[in-house]
C-alpha cells in the first residue's frame, strides 16, 4: 500500500522530462527495477550480490555508460508495483522477467526495448495426479501471482476451455508456491522459465511435474518510459549488441583481442574504426565495455539459466536464428 | 467570528484550488504519456473469477462489481475480526489485571510477544498453521453435513445445498454449500490475535485510570467486588478506553489490506488485479483510497452511535 501511495504521489508530480541518460550520468549510477527474488533472473546471492539474467542486462547498460558494471542500484519490485515504479521515474529501467504486451506498452506509456527471452506460461502439478493437459484441471484450485500476465492468461484459458477452476491469487510468487506445496492448490502456474526456478525450491522437486502444454506467448524484455528516444535506443542497442556479439563469436574472454580482428562486422561492433556509439550518447568502445563486463547473450544465458546454472534450461526458442531459435538482431552498421 | 469563518472559507478555497491544480497537472502529464485517466473501465467485463464472495459473482460481471465484492470481503473480515479481537483483548486485559500472578504474567507475555511480531508474520503463520494439518478434499473431515479440508470449511446452506465431494463431478474440490476459505480464516485469526494484544493494553490502561478511591468507596457503601467492577469501575474505564479502542478498529480495517499476501480477495487484492488488467493505476489507487476512507468514516460513525447509546461516553 505504502509503495503505491508513494508512487501515486510521484505520478501526481511527474513532469514529462527527457534526458534519462543525463540523470543517470549525474547520479553516477543506473537505477534498475528487478525481481524481488527469482533464481536465474534476479536474486541476491549469499553475499548480497545480485545475480541473474535480468541483473546482467542492468549491468550491461551500466557498463556501456560507465565502463563499470557495478554502477547499478537495484530496486526489487513485485509484479504489481513494477510499472508504477517505472512510470513515476523511481527507476530508469525495468529488467524483471516482464512480458511485452500491447496494453503495457500503448496503454501505460512504456516501451519494450526488444525481446531477450521467449517464454510461455505453463503449469506445475503433482505427478501422482497423473494429469495430461490443462483441460484435466477442471474444478481444480490453482495458485497464481498477482499483477502478472499469468493471472490474466489463466482466466482467459479457462474461459476458452469452458471449464471453471478456483484461482487463489497471491502478492508474491513464493507465497503462491508455498500454498501449492502445502496442498492448498492442485496446480501452480507461471512462466515456464520461472517454474524451472521455483520447482527447485520445493522440498521434493521430483514429486512435481511441469505439464508440456503452454497456454500463452511470454516474450520478456527490458522496459523504459515513453518520451525519451535516446534512452530507449541505448537500452535497445545494448540488447542487440549482446546478440550480435554472440553471433560473431565475441566473448568476454576474447573481446580485447578481437579489437584487432580483420572481420569488418567485428571491427564495426567493437568500434575499431568508426564510431557507432556517438548516436547513442556512448563512446566508441561501448560494445567492448559491455562484453568485457557481462559476456555476450549466450554467455549471460548459459551462466544464469542454461547449463552453467542449476536450472539447466535449454536454449530452445532462445537460440540464435541460425541455430533454429528466434533471436535475430539487426546489425551494427 | 465572521472573520474566522471568512478565513476558514479562504483556506478551504486555497486547498481546493491546490487539489484541482494537482489533478489537472497530473491529468496533463498522464495524457502526455498516454496513460488513460478515465473511469469507463469500471463497466467493462472483469473476466476473472473470485474465490470468496458473499454476492453472486462470475467472470462475466463488471470490474465495478468485482470491486464491490472486494469491499464487502474487507468489510466482513474487518467486522468479524473487530468483534473477536475485542473479546480476546478484554479476556487478556482482565487476565493481565488479575491478582493471580501466573495468569497476569501469561497475559503480559501474550501482549509483549504478539505486539512485537509484524502483522504480516501473524498472517503467514496462521495460514500455514491452518493449511498444514488439514486433509485434502478427498479425505474431508465431516461432521453433521459440515465438511472440513485444506480448501476450507463447508456448511450446508439454503440455496447452495449440501457440500459433498464426488470425484466423478469434481476430482479436486468439494462442491456445494457455503465456504469459509482458509485465507479468510487465517486473515481473521491473524488480525484478531494481533489486535487483541493492543486492546488488552487499552483495557488495562482504562481500568487503571479509574482512581483507586472509587472502588474503595463503592465497597465501603456495601457493593460486592463484582458489583463494584460492573457498576463503578468499568463504565469509567470504558469511557477512557473508547477513543483508543476506536483507533484500533480503524487500524484493523486498514491492516486487513495485507490480505493479498495470503491469497484473500479483499479490496486491495481485487483492485490489484483490476490495475493489472486495465493499467488504470491512478484510478484504482484513487478508488482504493476513497473506499478505505469511507470504511473508516463508517466505523467512526458506528462507534459514535455506540458511544451515544451507552452511557460510557457520558460526561
Ligand atoms: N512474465 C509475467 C510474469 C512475471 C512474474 O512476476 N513472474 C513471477 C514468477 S514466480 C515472479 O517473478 N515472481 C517473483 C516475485 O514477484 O517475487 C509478466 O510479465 O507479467
Amino acid at each position: 500500500m505504502l509503495v503505491r501511495v508513494i508512487a501515486f504521489s510521484l505520478l501526481l508530480g511527474l513532469s514529462a522530462r527527457a534526458g534519462t541518460l543525463d540523470d543517470v550520468l549525474a547520479r553516477g549510477a543506473l537505477v534498475c527495477g528487478v525481481n524481488t527474488g527469482l533464481a536465474g533472473f534476479g536474486l541476491p546471492d549469499n553475499r548480497g550480490e545480485w545475480r541473474g539474467f535480468d541483473i546482467d542486462y542492468c549491468r550491461a547498460v551500466a557498463a556501456a555508460i560507465f565502463d563499470d558494471p557495478q554502477k547499478v542500484r537495484f530496486t526489487p519490485l513485485s509484479g504489481k508495483d513494477r510499472f508504477t515504479a517505472l512510470q513515476s521515474g523511481e527507476i530508469d529501467l525495468l529488467s524483471r522477467n516482464t512480458t511485452w504486451t500491447q496494453s503495457r506498452e500503448a496503454g501505460q506509456g512504456l516501451l519494450f526495448a526488444g525481446v531477450n527471452y521467449f517464454d510461455g506460461q505453463a503449469f506445475m502439478v503433482r505427478k501422482a495426479r497423473n494429469l495430461k493437459s490443462v483441460r484435466d484441471l477442471k474444478g481444480a484450485s490453482i495458485c497464481v501471482q498477482q499483477g502478472t500476465t499469468t493471472e490474466l492468461n489463466l482466466a482467459d484459458t479457462f474461459r476458452k476451455l469452458g471449464i471453471s477452476a478456483e484461482t487463489v491469487v497471491f502478492t508474491g510468487g513464493d507465497e503462491a508456491l508455498k500454498a501449492y506445496e502445502s496442498g492448498r492448490c492442485d496446480a501452480y502456474t507461471t512462466d515456464g522459465s520461472a517454474l524451472y526456478a521455483q520447482r527447485l525450491k520445493l522440498s521434493a522437486p521430483g514429486e512435481h511435474e511441469i505439464l508440456g502444454e503452454t497456454i500463452s506467448k511470454e516474450p520478456f524484455g527490458p522496459v523504459v518510459r515513453q518520451g525519451d528516444d535516446r534512452w530507449f535506443n541505448l537500452v535497445k542497442w545494448t540488447h542487440f549488441a549482446l546478440l550480435d556479439a554472440e553471433e560473431l563469436g565475441v566473448t568476454a574472454a576474447n573481446v580485447e583481442r578481437l579489437r584487432q580482428s580483420d572481420t569488418p562486422e567485428i571491427r564495426r561492433l567493437l568500434g575499431a574504426d568508426n564510431d557507432f556509439g556517438a548516436g547513442l550518447g556512448l563512446p566508441k568502445d561501448w560494445v567492448v565495455r559491455i562484453v568485457k563486463a557481462v559476456g555476450n547473450y549466450g554467455e549471460i544465458f548459459e551462466r544464469n539459466l542454461g547449463q552453467g546454472s542449476p536450472l539447466k534450461i535449454p536454449r530452445g526458442l532462445n537460440a540464435q536464428w541460425r541455430d533454429g531459435g528466434l533471436h535475430y538482431a539487426p546489425p551494427v552498421r | 467570528m465572521n472573520r474566522r469563518i471568512a478565513l476558514q472559507a479562504l483556506l478551504l478555497v486555497i486547498v481546493a484550488a491546490l487539489f484541482i491544480a494537482a489533478a489537472l497537472n497530473a491529468a496533463r502529464n498522464l495524457e502526455a504519456r498516454h496513460i488513460p485517466t478515465s473511469f469507463a473501465f469500471l463497466w467493462q467485463t472483469a473476466g476473472f473469477g473470485l474465490n470468496q464472495s458473499v454476492i453472486p459473482f462470475s467472470p462475466l460481471d463488471t470490474y465495478a462489481r468485482a470491486l464491490l465484492v472486494g469491499v464487502l470481503n474487507t468489510l466482513i473480515v474487518s467486522a468479524v475480526a473487530s468483534v473477536l479481537a475485542t473479546v480476546v483483548g478484554f479476556a487478556v486485559g482482565f487476565a493481565r489485571l488479575s491478582a493471580h500472578w501466573g495468569l497476569s504474567r501469561l497475559a503480559a507475555l501474550y501482549v509483549e510477544t504478539l505486539r512485537n511480531i509484524p502483522l504480516l508474520l501473524h498472517l503467514l503463520f496462521w495460514y500455514i498453521v491452518l493449511l498444514t494439518p488439514l486433509p485434502q478434499p478427498e479425505q474431508s473431515l465431516s461432521l453433521g453435513g459440515v465438511l472440513l479440508n485444506n480448501r476450507g470449511l463447508y456448511f450446508p446452506f439454503p440455496g447452495l445445498g449440501w457440500p459433498s465431494f464426488d470425484a466423478a463431478r469434481n476430482a479436486f474440490n468439494v462442491e456445494g454449500g457455503l465456504r469459509l476459505s482458509p485465507e479468510a480464516a487465517a486473515l481473521i485469526f491473524g488480525l484478531t490475535f494481533y489486535t487483541a494484544a493492543y486492546i488488552a493494553e487499552i483495557l488495562r490502561a482504562g481500568v487503571q485510570a479509574v482512581p483507586r478511591g472509587q472502588g474503595e468507596a463503592a465497597q465501603a457503601l456495601g457493593l460486592s467486588p463484582a458489583q463494584t467492577r460492573r457498576l463503578v469501575v468499568m463504565p469509567q474505564a470504558l469511557r477512557v478506553a473508547l477513543p483508543p479502542l476506536i483507533s484500533q478498529y480503524l487500524a484493523l480495517t486498514k491492516n486487513s489490506s495485507l490480505a493479498a499476501f495470503i491469497g484473500f480477495a479483499d479490496l486491495m487484492q481485487v483492485s490489484g488485479t483490476i490495475l493489472n488488467q486495465t493499467g488504470a493505476a491512478l484510478q484504482t489507487i484513487g478508488i482504493d483510497m476513497a473506499l478505505y476512507l469511507g470504511l473508516s468514516m463508517l466505523t467512526l460513525a458506528l462507534m459514535r452511535r455506540i458511544e451515544k447509546k451507552s452511557d460510557w461516553g457520558a460526561k
